[in-house]
């Protein structure tokens, strides 16, 4: 799987919000390393802070940040030192890119989709025009779309083409990591297997390394290899798919898998009750605390950090390691 | 089957939607939705209504509440004919079958608090006199959905609550006026998954306490095994396969089921070493469509007579129904 090369490392990642109402601490104590070829699945429920998570790795955020912080080395390189200009011209795009959440409906409806798959490689590295959209025709055909449609409009092509152009669009820079944000969540069945399917195929033709983001555990296991389940933005269990699929340790990575319905066993999916906390003012100690069963004094009065369960794998609960 | 018990039969329904190309002209096309739908469902039992978006799902659950009128076949609700009963003449009919919608954020008046929310069927259908009782109805729905403590929620605005609260008081209000058929449209689709099983499981325990029988839409296979009784698998307007939902999740006969089936995500880690063998392509317009089987251009099983002949629904075992020419008995 892995060629074992850490293409990016992140180091105690931080984001908080400004906002009326308060300081939202979207997230905190973010640390994971991605290899190459590696496909890390970013899981939980909406609210957690996977979208933001995915946001800050290239940077695109809103303005009312209030901290933004920590290390992120890509390739060794710690690009939270780059200034705006040098992060958008040697990071966003050229090495990590991302298909963005409904990204099949934020093309602009006036222009071809091959002027807009071929844009950033305008934008980004000087290429003429007519190269550009040479090279997007050759990914929209490997795309598996004919490469006529690089001439269409997009109220021309269905929701499953458009996001495959959107994946066009990701890739035309030759990245190195691609994040994708929920990047199936309003397809149908049939076309989203074919999305995943292309998904696994181009990540083993560019040797890429995907972070993908998803609240189905289901679809999280066609691509991952490692797991980190966040919640109320920490992420509280991170692991090898292979672990984390038959032995997931936190209660709410088991919650999680409990309440996927599966078509291949009899067990009745389960919920976990109570929804995700407010970031303004979360809990005090464990962040899921208020929600799982298993909680005792400890759990509210002191927050676990990530205790080291077996080979990588590492849980935010006290029910591990010396913790009980 | 004891015929007292069935709450719903539809006979070979139709809803053809009209389209004209250009302003003046006279050309008519029809678009499809619903193409020949049978089926019948009985009083407290749940039916899945499995398919993609476009296979006509929703605009055969709208047709069955009569929203939409029908263009042929028939509709019975406790074996009267509701067909092509007037509109005025339904105002009975909107008591006993309700509609649970998919988008929770989108279903309720933003200046309404709940509790008004709730009152305005009531107060519609004029069925509950006095102030005082209304509100002991309002708070026993909310108590049915789980939206405990009742004086916590009834007077919140919709913008103040979560989705799966919204959407549990959406189901308030489809049981409300005592319906016996709730029709629940995508009900969890726009919701977390852990909500999304909270919500199924309460729509689950409604529907056996009060005897409910349940039309659930969805496009999502793997739910529809913990919460109905039996299946129907749609595709462009027509229904390829139909049996209990146990047979059709263990024993599926169409290619179409077999392909959903295949793509539906099952979590398994080792899912990532291997390609998923669906068909590729996208389903039909239904514009005029031909007269052959609707899956025919991405079936992987495909022969002569499935390009030139639409196949009637072959009964493959008891009670298992496919439309499929693999299941002709010759």
């Amino acid at each position: 799987m892995s060629s074992g090369k850490t293409v990016l490392s992140v180091r105690d990642l931080k984001l908080y919000y400004r906002t009326r109402k308060g300081v939202v601490k979207a997230l905190e104590e973010i640390n994971f390393d991605l290899e190459k070829e590696d496909v890390l699945a970013v899981v939980g429920e909406s609210g957690c802070g996977k979208s933001t998570l995915a946001r800050a790795l290239v940077r695109v955020l809103p303005r009312n940040i209030h901290t933004y912080e920590g290390k992120v080395f890509l390739n060794g390189r710690n690009v939270m030192e780059l200034d705006e200009e040098a992060f958008r011209r040697e990071v966003r795009w050229k090495k990590i890119s991302i298909v963005f959440q409904g990204a099949m409906n934020s093309f602009n409806p006036v222009y071809k989709i091959g002027q807009q798959v071929a844009e950033p490689l305008v934008i980004h590295d000087n290429v003429e025009k007519k190269e550009a959209l040479k090279k997007a025709r050759q990914l929209i055909e490997l795309m598996g779309m004919p490469g006529v449609f690089a001439e269409r409009y997009p109220f021309e092509l269905s929701g499953g083409m458009k996001q495959r152009a959107a994946i066009a669009m990701a890739l035309i820079t030759n990245p190195e990591i691609v994040i994708l944000d929920e990047p199936t969540s309003a397809l149908d069945v049939l076309t989203q297997a074919n999305i995943i399917n292309l998904l696994k195929r181009i990540k083993n033709e560019f040797r890429l390394s995907y972070i993908f983001i998803t609240h189905d555990l289901g679809l999280a296991s066609e691509l991952a290899n490692k797991v980190a389940v966040i919640y109320a933005g920490k992420i509280v269990e991170l692991s090898s798919a292979d672990v984390f699929y038959t032995e997931p340790k936190h209660p709410y990575s088991r919650g999680l898998i409990a309440s996927v319905p599966t078509l291949t066993t009899d067990r009745k999916p389960e919920f976990i009750s109570g929804a995700p906390p407010s970031l303004i003012d979360p809990p005090s100690g464990c962040r899921f605390h208020p929600r799982c069963r298993f909680a005792w004094d400890k759990c509210s009065a002191e927050e676990p950090g990530m205790i080291k369960v077996g080979e990588d794998h590492l849980v935010r609960c006290w029910l591990y390691g010396d913790g009980k | 089957m004891n015929s007292d018990t069935r709450l719903l039969e539809l006979e070979d329904l139709r809803k053809w939607f009209e389209i004209r190309r250009g302003f003046l002209s006279s050309r008519v096309n029809y678009v499809k939705a619903v193409d020949g739908v049978t089926f019948s469902l009985e009083e407290g039992k749940a039916v899945s209504l499995v398919g993609e978006s476009g296979s006509g799902k929703t605009t055969l659950g709208k047709t069955i509440l009569r929203l939409y009128e029908p263009n042929g076949g028939r509709i019975l609700f406790q074996g009267k004919d509701i067909t092509h009963t007037k509109v005025k003449d339904l105002k009975w009919y909107r008591r006993m079958a309700s509609l649970v919608q998919q988008d929770p954020f989108g279903a309720f008046a933003s200046h309404f608090t709940v509790f008004r929310a709730l009152e305005e069927p009531l107060l519609i259908h004029n069925t509950v006199k006095s102030r005082e009782e209304r509100a002991e109805r309002v708070f026993k729905a909310l108590e049915e959905v789980r939206l405990t403590p009742v004086e916590d929620f009834a007077y919140k605005y919709p913008h103040m609550l979560s989705g799966g609260q919204l959407q549990r008081v959406a189901i308030a209000r489809a049981i409300i006026l005592e319906p016996r058929l709730i029709v629940a449209d995508e009900p969890v689709s726009m919701l977390d998954a852990s909500v999304r099983i909270e919500i199924l499981t309460l729509l689950r325990r409604l529907q056996e306490r009060l005897r409910l029988g349940v039309i659930y839409i969805t496009h999502d296979l793997a739910t529809t095994r913990f919460f109905s009784e039996s299946a129907l698998i749609m595709y462009a307007g027509h229904v390829m396969e139909k049996a209990s939902t146990r047979e059709v999740l263990r024993n599926p006969l169409h290619p179409y089921t077999k392909a959903l089936l295949i793509a539906t995500p099952d979590p398994n880690p080792q899912n990532r070493s291997r390609f998923k063998e669906v068909p590729p392509g996208e389903p039909p317009a239904l514009v005029d469509p031909p007269k052959n089987c609707r899956f025919s251009p991405r079936c992987p099983r495909a022969f002569d007579k499935c390009f030139k002949e639409e196949p009637p629904e072959f009964e493959a075992a008891p009670g298992h129904w496919v439309k499929c020419w693999l299941y002709e008995r010759s």
